[in-house]
């Protein structure tokens, strides 16, 4: 028997701590992650099918890709694809919007549409034992959807209120204007504006999808307890049966590298008698396909990934000039930035800036400590390999890896290279690829408190915008 | 590199018996900790997660609030962690830690990468075995709460009523009718040594119940939780607490006036439900989720959908068993069943109540409709399979069945007793618990601060 038998009332327990209670554990690495394997196979009509067997809970999990659908809408028309995605779900010849969430109620799971700027997804989920159902509403919804004229009024109605929503907060335009600066009239940099929203009707996206329902352009994602034999049954009384072959294909957007030319700059949008003003600060950075990029992920984890990193501890821990701050890497198909973005008391905002720049600075010249890299590193395989303990997680991984065109062997890969990163790799990531010197520093707040402050952080002078992110004539 | 497809290792399926089952084991250590252990080594996460029986009910008069200022307390401190370092450690590892308090019990958790998992067992038994609670550190909690309750409950529509009053106007035990956020005068008023009393009287190794769930080897587990927590001593923990309620004896209507609110409410509430675990509670719970739960809930399609009188029937709470500060999971007796809905100003909260009673009758009269209790049933068997996803997910399956049916075991099984409940019983329930006798409105009027 380990441990003696005292009965004590006093508080705290008086009683000898073992010596292992003096200190933290130590923490081995963590053991080799075998990502879970996956099947790949071809229907005849040419679209391909991603299958992960995950027997852990009795559920089934897809995600059907429209593959660069997203882009089919082309410049000047933010919002279509969104649109075209969510109505999916909205009604065909033989179901309604009502009977279609009925349905997967009673497949005991949900069904609906997404868009990114690249490619279009129907995705749900059901109980295995409803796999059956859940095939054939997807099935359905993708190729027989009508978009009813009145729930494409509506879609547009409610577009529009979201909008007037999003423009309420400071940060979603900050949003819109950081995207702007980085990548201008290009589809990456353009937000849903009336007038997009105005040009959504039934006639367009039924074009939409015409050109985007091609079996050959599809990539189904399955995730979940069943197995291919039975997944096979499933498909070839469903989506098996679909024609199209040999439609064109929609080509990535050509790359959008690093601006070499762009310089820092200060962009303002005015929001009168703001208490709080938005900040985003960065520029383009490289893909998950670079050879630095698991370096440069460590380096952004130190800086502002998480919430024990340098800007946190900065800028909220010390300073307190914000509830939070966060530095991110998102990434499309075809590009990828360097995003910093936090709330600030308008009071602070040049001042936060400033700091924000100084930390950039100091990532580039100075060293990253042992402990800041093995935490990083350790945030940064926790989050991956959390990732899989769900279906819709790992579904997630295995399509943004496939549908980013990285290696086939990214995933598997992606523990081992995080974990060979030194601190001279980081450091020289962050050389490399973080520059102060061509980040747009974007700024939505109260113009005439702000103004001041912040005319001396770039040479050009500064530039204020509208809610859509567009420079506004002197 | 290895490669595996994710195998069924602990929760299985099959289609005979719909029997959804977490593998898992469960001992005792000398000191009286109890502890569960579901290995899955799928992937290399685990959560670590600790028990312990004591919530708003178990409060003592005059300091009510204590079981969440205890909560607060436990990340603030301990013998070889300094307050601030618990969180930032955890951070470090990629970690993630919170807890939460319950009107029965306390749950706090730790999910990390699993080669952390010693970490989480040296900061949980560290904090078991000695807090550090200073007057300085119980101050600044105290306020940290009243400003969590100001923020929360006092500051949003419907809050104060569905936090504070329903409890207090139906129930007439004061451990049952105070609210857990606590009376800020009894915070005001606590000093240390009640701190100190609580702690001994309730966070005693035997009144715990610890959790791993995840990736680990089960025997190396068991060595290092031995190591970590056996030598603490145990101490004499409080008994139960009388929680014994007398009948409603007929129905009540109060008002409630809310300077948050911008629509008016109509909640409708009855006390005096079954024992958990028994057949009642079972289909009142399903009950409950054919009238409240989502977009396709009865009283969803026809008092927004169909009649177009109301605008929520699920915000801010969903109602059912449980309503409206505990859910069904966590249900125990004596509890309350019922729901809020959000009406139109001109709809009149006498034609909603109408259309409430009537829907109940016409489940008194014959059941809910077998197709939609399949569907509800469906619904159900699917929530549950996505809650057991995670590590976390399955640990907080074990002990809450660990702490209130006194068995981990009855996890496993569980499902399969709901998707036994038939129409019948739906009928019996609805007549015998949701009828006028034990009926309480609360008819919530929005009113403008100083009007």
């Amino acid at each position: 028997m380990i441990g003696i038998l005292i009965s004590l009332l006093a508080f705290p327990v008086a009683a000898e701590s073992p010596d292992l209670m003096k200190r933290q554990p130590d923490v081995p690495l963590l053991a080799d992650f075998a990502v879970p394997e996956r099947v790949r196979f071809q229907l005849e009509n040419g679209m391909r099918v991603v299958l992960v067997e995950d027997h852990r809970v009795p559920l089934v999990t897809v995600s059907l890709a429209f593959v660069g659908a997203g882009r089919i809408p082309g410049k000047g028309s933010a919002g279509v694809a969104d649109a075209f995605a969510a109505l999916l779900t909205a009604g065909t010849a033989r179901l309604n919007a009502r009977t279609i969430v009925e349905e997967a109620d009673a497949f005991g799971g949900t069904l609906a549409g997404s868009a990114t700027d690249d490619d279009i997804f129907l995705s749900g989920f059901s109980l295995s034992e409803k796999a059956e159902r859940l095939f054939s509403l997807l099935d359905h919804c993708a190729f027989e959807s009508t978009f009813p004229e009145a729930e494409v009024r509506l879609r547009r109605e409610n577009m529009l209120e979201e909008l007037s929503i999003n423009r309420s907060q400071t940060d979603y335009l900050g949003g819109v204007a950081f995207w702007r600066a980085l990548f201008g009239d290009h589809p990456y940099g353009t937000a849903v504006t009336e007038e997009t929203i105005a040009k959504i009707d039934r006639k367009g996206l039924g074009f939409l999808h015409v050109r985007a329902s091609v079996p050959s352009n599809m990539i189904l994602y399955v995730v979940g307890d069943i197995d291919r034999k039975w997944l096979e049954v499933l498909l070839q009384q469903t989506l098996s049966k679909r024609t199209g072959r040999g439609a064109l294909t929609v080509p990535p957007y050509p790359e959008l590298k690093v601006d070499s030319k762009a310089r820092r700059r200060v962009l303002l949008l005015d929001r009168p008698g703001s208490a709080q003003a938005a900040l985003r600060i960065g520029h383009r950075a490289p893909r998950e396909t670079h050879p630095d990029y698991p370096a440069f992920e460590v380096a952004n984890m130190v800086l502002g990934g998480s919430f024990a990193a340098r800007l946190t501890t900065d800028l909220r821990e010390k300073r307190g000039y914000t509830y939070g701050i966060y530095s991110s890497l998102p990434s499309w198909r075809s590009s990828a930035a360097f995003d910093i973005g936090s709330k600030v008391r308008t009071e602070v905002a040049g001042k936060s800036i400033k700091v924000v720049l100084k930390h950039l600075k100091k990532m580039r010249r100075r060293g990253i400590s042992d402990a800041e890299i093995r935490q990083a590193k350790n945030l940064l395989i926790a989050g991956f390999v959390s990732e899989f303990e769900t279906q819709s997680g790992t579904l997630e991984a295995v399509s943004h890896a496939d549908l980013r065109g990285l290696p086939e062997n990214y995933l598997d890969l992606y523990v081992h290279r995080i974990q060979k990163v030194t601190r001279k790799h980081a450091r020289a990531a962050a050389r490399a690829h973080i520059h102060p010197d061509k980040a747009a520093l974007v700024v939505v707040g109260d113009a005439a408190t702000l103004e001041r402050s912040l005319k001396r952080l770039s040479k050009p002078p500064l530039a204020r915008v509208d809610e859509n992110g567009v420079p506004l004539a002197r | 590199m290895r490669r595996a497809a994710l195998a069924a290792l602990f929760f299985v399926y099959t289609a005979n018996a719909s029997a959804f089952t977490i593998e898992h084991s469960t001992f005792t250590l000398p000191n009286g900790f109890r502890v569960v252990l579901a290995p899955d080594r799928s992937v290399p996460v685990a959560a670590m997660a600790m028990l312990v029986p004591v919530g708003a009910r178990q409060e003592t008069k005059g300091r009510s609030g204590f079981a969440h200022l205890f909560e607060h307390l436990m990340f603030d401190g301990s013998a070889h962690v300094k307050k601030g370092r618990f969180d930032k450690i955890l951070e470090g590892l990629g970690a993630e830690s919170n807890a939460s308090t319950h009107l029965d019990m306390t749950f706090y958790y730790e999910t990390l990468p699993s080669n952390a998992l010693p970490v989480a067992y040296w900061l949980d038994a560290d904090r078991m075995s000695e807090l550090r609670v200073y007057k300085k550190n119980m101050r600044n909690q105290i306020e940290v709460v009243k400003e969590e309750k100001r923020l929360s409950v006092f500051n949003e529509p419907y809050m104060p009523l569905l936090w504070i009053e329903i409890q207090k106007k139906i129930f007439s035990n004061w451990a049952n009718a105070h609210d857990t956020y606590g009376g800020f005068e009894d915070l005001d008023a606590a000093n240390l040594s009640d701190v100190k009393k609580f702690f001994s009287d309730w966070y005693a190794p035997s009144n715990t119940i610890l959790a791993v769930v995840g990736d680990f080897d089960p025997k190396q587990a068991r060595l290092d939780l031995e190591r970590y927590f056996a030598w603490i001593p145990d101490r004499s923990a409080r008994g139960k607490v009388d929680l014994s309620e007398p009948v409603q004896a007929g129905p009540r209507t109060f008002r409630i006036a809310d300077k948050h609110a911008r629509a008016p409410a109509l909640a409708t509430v009855w006390s005096g439900t079954p024992k958990r675990g028994s057949r009642d509670y079972y289909a009142l719970t399903l009950l409950g989720r054919y009238l409240y739960s989502g977009k396709s809930a009865r009283l969803y399609q026809r008092l927004v959908k169909e009649e177009k009188v109301a605008t929520a029937i699920d915000e801010p709470y969903e109602g059912g068993l449980g309503f409206p500060v505990s859910d069904w999971d966590e249900y125990r007796e004596p509890g309350l069943f019922g729901g809020i809905v959000v009406h139109k100003s001109d709809a009149g909260f006498d034609r909603i109540n109408s259309m409430i009673i009537e829907e109940i009758a016409k489940i008194a009269q014959s059941g809910v409709p077998p197709k939609a209790l399949e569907r509800v049933k469906t619904k159900f068997k699917s929530d549950w399979a996505v809650s057991g996803q995670t590590a976390l997910g399955r640990a907080w399956i074990l002990l809450r069945h660990a702490a209130l049916d006194g068995d981990s075991g009855r996890a496993n099984g569980e499902v399969d007793r709901f998707m036994d409940v038939t129409v019948e019983e739906t009928k019996r329930v609805a007549e015998k618990y949701l009828g006028q006798k034990t009926r309480n409105e609360f008819i919530v009027i929005p009113k403008k601060a100083g009007s």
